[in-house]
Order: structure tokens, then sequence, then C-alpha cells
């Protein structure tokens, strides 16, 4: 017989009403996807599922447009990162200030000008027109597919983690987790992963791709509308509440000055009272130790009967007096904690005020988390690689006029202001109100909303405050979904299949795309990476490498050629492939390779550029009717 | 969208805004990273980090300031600066003619 010591994270304990905030939230998204269906009838199928007929308004581009960059990375890989290393992340993300000037209005007008000259309706289509060449349109095509899948993934596997902190602790759904665990144990892959995010990640593949292939692009635009409301009222709830329990701005940062990195540990649980059962500890659970500090566990353990019991395990050791004095009484009784070996972080440790300054602290970097040199470079990756991403520029080709695109440009300057700086504040007060989440920081969003509201009395805004990431989540995949189906179905099978397609044929074809897409992103994603930001990263860095030069080249400069153009998309992602590379043997993860701090898109953007520039001028000028088509004479 | 001249004062119109938004991206890359480098070590020197409403102080000038003033700059380009351009009435064109063998 065993006897549990559990520990709850707060979402853990999460009411049923934030449940059920949360499942009607869900249920408007499934009602929008029908009405846009409705609205699809009698329009002609592959315009209007994958573009809304060139014909999105003001409300809808601007939301579709900052709903889809907040993804969720901006949600979960960010607090994340906000929480471990403190104020720097403001200067890490500040490029997003002038993200709306670069990545909106740079090449939103020409695209969308080029995109209804050519007729196009995806970007490889753009470019296949813009020059004439089927190569180009293949090249990008296979590109899109690949580095986009990543950018899945990883979105899979946030979703499936918010989906979680709200099931977690309902019978059925523990009955579904043990369930499979139990019959998936010795599969190959599928046995290794755990229950509860399986049964998770299939729920929220299976709603996020039955609206997305039901509802097309505009279902995609109208949901992206109500989840960046979602996302900017949750933004300022959580802001309030945060600030209100930690007693005030000054206050948290006071603390926050005093703070210090905590240490990985291993340390040996004792026992300390006679026991006639086994003891297990959960993962999170706090623990005393002998000298009077603070453990968090970082694994579930079990300590067999007898006495004294004792057992080894990993654990994160405060070394803030003022947290461990705060987290006395959190201590599970009756076990103790001797730790063996400590390990210290590499920047930052016992120095005061390192989460107030940059660097901030790091646990393996001995510069910090944020370098000046990688801190300029992120200035111009959120922007250019925000520009080059190509489920953006898809969206720039579906706007009715300049006009929307005018003011949608200040809307979004404005949403982005209260998304991301609020964020680093609520981010940096959940080192005060929750401290120790280092063991699965990419749980901090969702725990910090149940915490919050639930110290506020009223935990059915949990739901609420959960929908938002989720919400972000949910716009960013729909996107890609759609981006990825549209580049199987547009520019694979119709340009180079069936180019006599019916739109009944199409239509189906791109249903199935859509959800063998999500079965593919299930499977490959059962047992993920730990960082998410890593991964989305290396995305974007990869769609941005290979898509931004050769487009923003394709509309302002007439002497490009095809050939110039595929030659800048393989250089781009090739460059930032080598450097993935590079960096995964020499540091044995998957991490960039950073030569002088900067970041590889960097040198990604110039490769891509001189490749386009040096093949274009070693070849004969474009054909002028090709050129006075897209330019004008 | 009814002639080549058109469509190419169009283009050089667009070209035109593309330098100022270079530019302006340039401006404020400059001011948050020589602020950003600058300031947090002369307040680490101090003992104490001084705060704006709660706010270290460097992060009120090296961010919140030049964010403001992008939203500000914004503004103007998008709703002064910015010419329209007729999308609507463009029709696809019939595609002609790919790269020049000349």
């Amino acid at each position: 017989m065993n006897c549990e010591i559990a520990f709850l994270g707060a979402t853990a304990t999460a009411s049923t009403s934030a449940l059920v905030t949360f499942v009607i939230y869900l249920l408007i998204v499934f009602a929008l996807a029908y009405f846009a269906n409705r609205a699809q009838q009698g329009r002609e199928f592959l315009s209007e599922y994958f573009l809304g007929s060139r014909n999105i308004g003001l409300w809808a581009f601007a939301l579709t447009y900052g709903a889809t960059v907040a993804s969720g990375g901006s949600f979960m890989g960010f607090p994340a990162l906000i929480y471990t290393h403190g104020w720097s992340l403001a200067w890490w993300i500040c490029g997003f200030m002038v993200c709306p000037l670069v990545a909106l209005a740079l090449f939103a007008k020409r695209i969308n000008q080029v995109g209804r000259i050519a007729g196009a309706i995806t970007v490889p289509e753009l470019l296949r027109k813009r020059f004439a060449s089927p190569a180009v349109g293949n090249t990008a095509t296979i590109i899109l597919v690949f580095f986009m899948f990543f950018y899945l993934l990883a979105q899979f596997k946030a979703g499936a983690q918010i989906m979680a902190t709200l099931l977690e602790g309902n019978p059925l759904f523990d009955a579904a987790a043990k369930g499979f665990d139990g019959a998936t144990d010795g599969w190959v892959w599928v046995g290794a992963a755990e229950g509860s995010y399986v049964v998770c990640l299939v729920l929220f593949t299976i709603s996020v791709v039955v609206y997305t292939a039901y509802g097309g692009f505009r279902a995609v635009v109208w949901t992206d509308v109500m989840q960046g409301l979602v996302m900017a009222v949750g933004v300022m709830i959580m802001l309030f509440l945060a600030i209100q329990q930690v007693g005030g701005l000054g206050r948290a940062t006071a603390q926050l000055a005093v703070m210090t990195p905590p240490e990985n540990a291993v340390v040996e649980l004792r026992v300390v009272s006679r026991s006639e059962q086994n003891v297990e500890v959960s993962k999170g659970a706090w623990v005393r130790t002998k000298d009077g500090g603070m453990v968090r566990l970082k694994t579930f353990v079990e300590i067999p009967e007898g006495q004294p019991g004792s057992q080894s395990v990993e654990a994160l050791v405060l070394t803030t007096q003022s947290e461990i004095n705060k987290l006395t009484g959190s201590a599970i009784p009756g076990v103790e904690a001797l730790v063996l070996e400590t390990e210290s972080y590499e920047s930052g440790a016992g120095q005061p005020g390192t989460y107030l300054v940059p660097p901030g602290p790091h646990p393996t970097k001995t510069g910090g988390f944020l370098p000046v040199f990688l801190a300029l470079s992120f200035f111009a990756f959120w922007n250019f690689s925000g520009a080059g991403q190509p489920s953006f520029m898809v969206r720039q080709m579906a706007f009715r006029d300049s006009v929307v695109l005018r003011r949608a440009i200040v809307f979004v300057a404005v949403f982005f202001l209260i998304i991301y700086l609020p964020l680093v504040v609520i981010f940096t007060t959940a080192r005060v109100i929750l401290p120790g989440w280092e063991i699965a920081p990419d749980r901090i969003m969702p725990e910090m909303a149940a915490a919050l509201t639930q110290n506020a009395g009223i935990p059915w805004l949990a739901g609420l405050l959960v929908a938002a990431p989720f919400a972000a989540i949910m716009s960013s995949v729909d996107s890609f979904l759609l981006l990825v189906s549209s580049g199987v179905v547009r520019d694979i099978y119709q340009q180079n299949i069936n180019p006599n397609a019916t739109d009944q044929q199409v239509k189906r074809l791109t249903h199935w795309v859509t959800i063998l897409l999500g079965v593919a992103g299930v499977i490959a994603v059962l047992n993920p990476p730990d960082f998410l930001q890593t991964l989305i990263v290396f995305a974007s860095a990869g769609l941005g490498a290979c898509f931004l030069v050769p487009m923003v080249l394709a509309l302002y400069w007439p002497r490009m050629t095809s050939s110039g153009a595929v030659a800048g998309m393989i250089t781009g992602g090739v460059t930032i492939l080598i450097f993935y590379l590079i960096g995964a043997v020499k540091y044995g993860r998957f991490q960039e390779y950073a030569p002088f701090d900067l970041h590889p898109f960097i040198y990604s953007m110039i490769t891509a550029l001189v490749a386009v520039v040096t093949v274009s001028l070693r070849q004969p000028r474009p054909a002028r009717a090709l050129v006075e088509r897209f330019f004008g004479r | 969208m009814s002639g080549g001249s058109e469509l190419r004062e169009s283009f050089r119109q667009s070209r035109r805004e593309m330098w100022v938004i270079l530019a302006a991206w340039a401006f404020f890359l400059l001011w948050t990273g020589i602020a950003c480098t600058i300031l947090p070590p002369q307040e680490l020197s101090n003992g104490t980090i001084p705060t704006v409403l709660g706010i270290p102080q460097w992060v009120v000038f090296a961010v919140v300031l030049p964010w403001i003033g992008a939203l500000i700059f914004i503004c103007w380009f998008a709703l002064r600066f910015m010419k329209d351009t007729d999308l609507s009435s463009i029709e696809p064109a019939q595609p002609d003619g790919g790269e020049s063998d000349s």
C-alpha cells in the first residue's frame, strides 16, 4: 500500500467553473467556424478558403495579424524566459516596438498589389508568378512546408500543456490518461509519452483541425479577432491582479533586487518518522533541508517502506533567504532532504540584482542570458524574421484596401504595446509570487493565472486567463495549418499534378491534408523537446532566412531573376541549418551557434542577400514584359 | 489600377516608404541599444537599482520611452506619410513572358 504525499500546482486545484469558462470559449470558436463555412457558400473555393476573397477589413486584418504574431511562444516560452532571467527580457523583446512598421508596412502594400496582379493565392504562387518560374514556386513550397512543420510542433506542445493544466484532477481525464499509459506501455516512441499529455494533445489537435478545415481562412480570421481580444483582456486582468497581489510593483522590484538564482542539486530524501508503507513524493513538492533551507523536487520519487527510508533525487535549492522564509510552511511534513551536491548558475550566482539588469542570470552561459550583441541581433530578428514569415505575408495579400492597411498598422502597434510590456511586468512579479518554477518554466503562465484568480477568490476567471495563451496558440496553429495545406494543395497538387482539378476535388484534398497534418503533428510531438522557444526561434529564423530577402527584392528590385530567388532562398535556409548543426555538435543539444553573440538569422540574411544579388547580376535581365507587369512602365 | 504609369508611381512611393521604415528601425535600434548598454551598469554600480513607478529606471528610459516614441512615429507614418494605392480595382494581368535570354 502506498501513501502519497501529493504536491499540487496551483492549477491542479483549478475549479470546475474555470473548465466551464474554457469550454464556453471553445464552443464560440466552433460557432465562428460554422458561420464562416456558411459565408463560403457560393464563392470560388480556393480564393475564399485560403484568402477570404481578398476582402478582409480593419478589425479582422489587424487582430488576425496581431493574434498570429503573438503565438504560443509569446504566452508560454516568453513568460518562462522572463521568469528565469528577469527584467533583461524587456530589452530582448523591445524590437516589437517597430514590428508593425518593419513586418507590416515594409511591404504589405506591395505584396498585396503584386499578389492581385499575379492573381496569386499563396506565397509560393506569388513568387512563381512574379518570376514566371515553376522552380521558384516549388523551392518556396518545399522550404515552407519543412520549417512550418517545426513551428507547428512547438505550438501543438504548448496547446497540450495548457489543456493539461485545466483538465488535471478531472476523474474522466485521469482515467483516460491512465488508460493510455496502460495500453501503450512498451511501445516504441508512443509508449514513452505521458498519458495525460497525449490525451490533451489529441483533444487540442482535434479541436483546431476541425474548425480550420471546416471554416478555412475566414474562420481563422474571425477566431483570430476573438482570440486577439481574449489575449488583450486576459493580459490586462493578469497585470492588475499581479500588481495588486504582490503589493505594488515597487515592492515586487525591491524583492527581486535581493534575489539570487537557485542552484541545481542532487538531494537525499529521508522519511523522518516511522512509515509502514511506501511514501510517494510528487514532482514539485517542497522539502525542508536539515540546515533549514528549502528544496523543490524535479521528479517524482517513491521512498520504500522501512525506517528510515531514503532516496536520491534531483532538486532545485533556493538561495534567497526571503523566499525560504516564505515557503517554510509549504514544506511537506515527515520528509527531510540532505543536499549531496549542488551546481550554481554560470552567470549571476550569488549576485543580488541580477534579475533586474542585463545580461540576466543563466545556468550554463558565462556571459549571462543577454549579452549586448545578442540583444541587438534580437532587435533585428523580431522585426525582419517577422517580416519574412509566410503566414504574415499571406495575410498581407488579403486586406481589402490601403486604408485598412494604414489603420491596421496603428492598431497592431497599440496591441503589441499592451501585450508585451505588461507580460514582462506580470512574470517578473511571478518570481515573487510563485518561487521555484525553474523546475518547469514553460508552465508558469497557466500556474500564474490559476494562482492569481484563486488568491482573488474568482477561480472561474482562470478559464479566461488560460484561454489567452490558448487563443494565441490556436490562432497560430490554424494559420500554419492553412498555410501548409495551401502549399500542398495549390502549389504542389494543382500546379504540378492536376491543373484541371475541380473545386470539389480541391476542397476534399484540402480537408484531408489538414487532417493528415494534424495526425503527423501529434505523432511527431509525442515526446517534444523541453524548451518551446528554441523550436519556435529555429522555425522563425529558418522561414525568415529563406523568404525575407528574396521577397523584399522580388517586390522592390526589377532586375532580380528567378535563379537569384532560388539561390537566395536555399542559401538563407542552408545557413540557418548549418549554424544549428554546429550548435548541436558544440553544445550537445538543440541550440544555435551564435558567433560574436549574433543570432544566425543575421548571417543568413547577409548570405541570402549576397546570393540573390550575385546570381541575378550574372544572368541576363528579366523580360521587359514581366518587369512592366509588376513594376509599371 | 488603369495604367503602367500609375503602377510605376505607386511602386516608387512604396520604395520611398521603405527607406523611411528602415531609417526608423535603425534609429530605435540605436536608442534602445545604446541606452540598454550604458544605463544598467551605471545603475548597478550605485548599489541600488533606481526605479520609476516600480519599474527599473533603465527599462523606463531604454525601453518604455522609445516604445512610446515608436508608437507616436508609427501613427504619423501610417496616418500622414503613407499614401493610399488603389488596390481593389486591380485585375490579374495575363502572364506573359519569362526571363529574357538576350
